[in-house]
């Protein structure tokens, strides 16, 4: 599909009141926002009182390159009648590449991410978020779990004690 | 175990930012679904929000086969489980029957891969169908109504089949025979090596092994060696070339007077023995025959005593 001519523009406001403008489409790759736009097409100011500015400038970058990636592969494709295998291949070995150092962040930051991916509905900024901190916790024990995320451990001793005995074997040291 | 343990009180005291206490129950559900089960129980020790992501059927039916219902649907016994959580263990604990108790199923407990085994009876054995070599006894400690007792053959030739697609991508699985020796069985496969073979298309794994107790295997090729350097002295006239073959392996090994055996037996928590037949890694999305062979056919002496239950097919680590 070609881009539409009359470009709508959205305002976005973060929980500490700054404004991002961006296009519509942009802000269409957030499901929540989508349903909003759907409900209400003339909505053009919307108030994010869960995102703060910094969290929500990366995830308008995300949306922003992805939508360019995907502009730009059916650019290609309607030029030449049907996409290259190897170019589109690249393309997305890019993209993968993109997201990869976009994921270069702290916990603190991954963790955020994660709940605006998921507050705004984008799918697939929440799997690759989700994704890198499911790589973080992989091979861990429960002890450098609490330390990497900062986590406080509210089980009681008695709790503990009673999952440990259920898969002892899941806390020996793996292979 | 880990040597830092119990450090409840010892949170730092991160004012900025948030946590992933923070993250809703969800999200953290899916992290843990992208782990593996042996993450998975480890996690639910982290907090009580992950506690209740990491038992929540989310986390389960991910690591579940995808085809688990069909599965189920081909038990002799039908499985009864509250949770996602449950079945798997169910599974993991011990193998379920399928199959009208053809073979049996189960999964690998730290990592879900799928797990068979084959009944002896889904095996081809050569003379199996022939009463005076092998027969077919009920065993109360064997998974499956039928096993295979030899009782004597000089062919001893066993071998099984399953499709790779049947199980888990990206995993590296061996094979084992499951037997017991009865009786005098084991002097009986001392005198001669078996040959163990797992061929997946190109790929071959081979293995010597002996069933065997190693005194015995040392002892008595020593004396079949002597055996056959006299049979050969006595009847040398009539012996065919093949034979001749044997004795001449015989004295050219004699240099060395220990066996090499690669594979060894070892026994289960269910009472019985088994021994490797090879290991191949299965790749994704592809689908070739698991060829699974156990054999001696080279001793010529007669052999007795072999118990046969199946052959199992689970992951190697």
């Amino acid at each position: 599909m070609a881009r539409s001519s009359t470009e709508n523009m959205i305002t976005l406001m973060s929980s500490d009141g700054e404004e991002f403008m961006v296009t519509e489409k942009v802000a269409r790759e957030c499901t929540t926002i989508r349903n909003m736009l759907e409900d209400d097409c003339v909505i053009t100011n919307i108030p994010l009182p869960n995102v703060t500015s910094d969290i929500l400038s990366m995830v308008i970058e995300y949306c922003m390159e992805h939508v360019a990636a995907a502009e730009k592969a059916a650019a290609e494709t309607a030029e030449k009648g049907s996409s290259s295998a190897p170019a589109a291949a690249k393309a997305n070995k890019d993209l993968e590449e993109w997201d990869k150092a976009f994921m270069n962040v702290d916990v603190y930051t991954l963790c955020d991410l994660i709940l605006a991916a998921n507050y705004l509905n984008v799918s697939g900024l929440l799997d690759l978020t989700i994704q890198t901190a499911a790589n973080l916790i992989k091979g861990k024990s429960p002890e450098q779990i609490r330390k990497t995320f900062h986590i406080q451990n509210d089980l009681s001793l008695e709790e503990e004690e009673k999952i440990r005995s259920q898969t002892p074997w899941a806390f020996e040291k793996s292979e | 175990m880990e040597s830092d343990k119990q450090e409840n009180n010892n949170n730092n005291n991160n004012a900025a930012g948030s946590d992933t206490a923070n993250l809703p129950e969800e999200c953290v559900a899916i992290m843990v679904s992208l782990t593996s089960p042996r993450d998975a129980c480890r996690l639910s020790a982290v907090s009580s929000t992950f506690r209740s992501a990491a038992e929540s059927d989310v986390v389960w039916a991910r690591f579940l086969p995808s085809d688990y219902i069909s599965l189920l649907s081909r038990a002799v016994h039908p499985v009864r489980y509250a949770s996602k959580r449950e079945l798997f263990f169910l599974l993991s604990g011990r193998h379920i029957l399928i199959d009208r108790g053809k073979m049996s199923f189960g999964l690998e407990k730290s990592s879900g891969a799928r797990c068979y085994m084959l009944s002896a009876r889904t095996l081809s054995i050569v003379w199996g169908d022939t009463p005076q070599y092998w027969r077919w006894i009920s065993l109360p400690d064997s998974r499956f109504s039928e096993v295979a007792e030899l009782i004597n053959v000089h062919w001893l030739e066993i071998r099984g089949k399953i499709q790779s697609k049947l199980l888990s991508g990206k995993t590296k699985y061996a094979a084992y025979l499951v037997y017991k020796i009865n009786g005098h069985g084991s002097r009986s496969f001392s005198f001669q090596p078996q040959e163990t073979a797992v061929i997946v298309g190109d790929h071959i794994s081979n293995h010597t092994v002996s069933l065997a107790n190693k005194d015995e295997t040392c002892r008595n090729t020593i004396m079949f060696r002597n055996f056959l350097r006299w049979r050969g002295v006595l009847t040398l006239p009539y012996i065919e070339d093949e034979d001749n073959d044997v004795f001449d392996d015989a004295d050219d090994a004699d240099d060395d007077e220990t066996v090499d055996i690669a594979g060894s037996s070892h026994l289960r928590i269910d009472g019985w023995m088994e021994v490797e037949l090879g290991e191949f890694y299965n790749n994704e999305g592809e689908n070739s025959e698991v060829e699974m062979s156990f054999m001696e056919v080279k001793g010529r002496h007669w052999k007795r005593g072999l118990l046969v239950q199946g052959i199992e097919i689970r992951p190697k680590f």
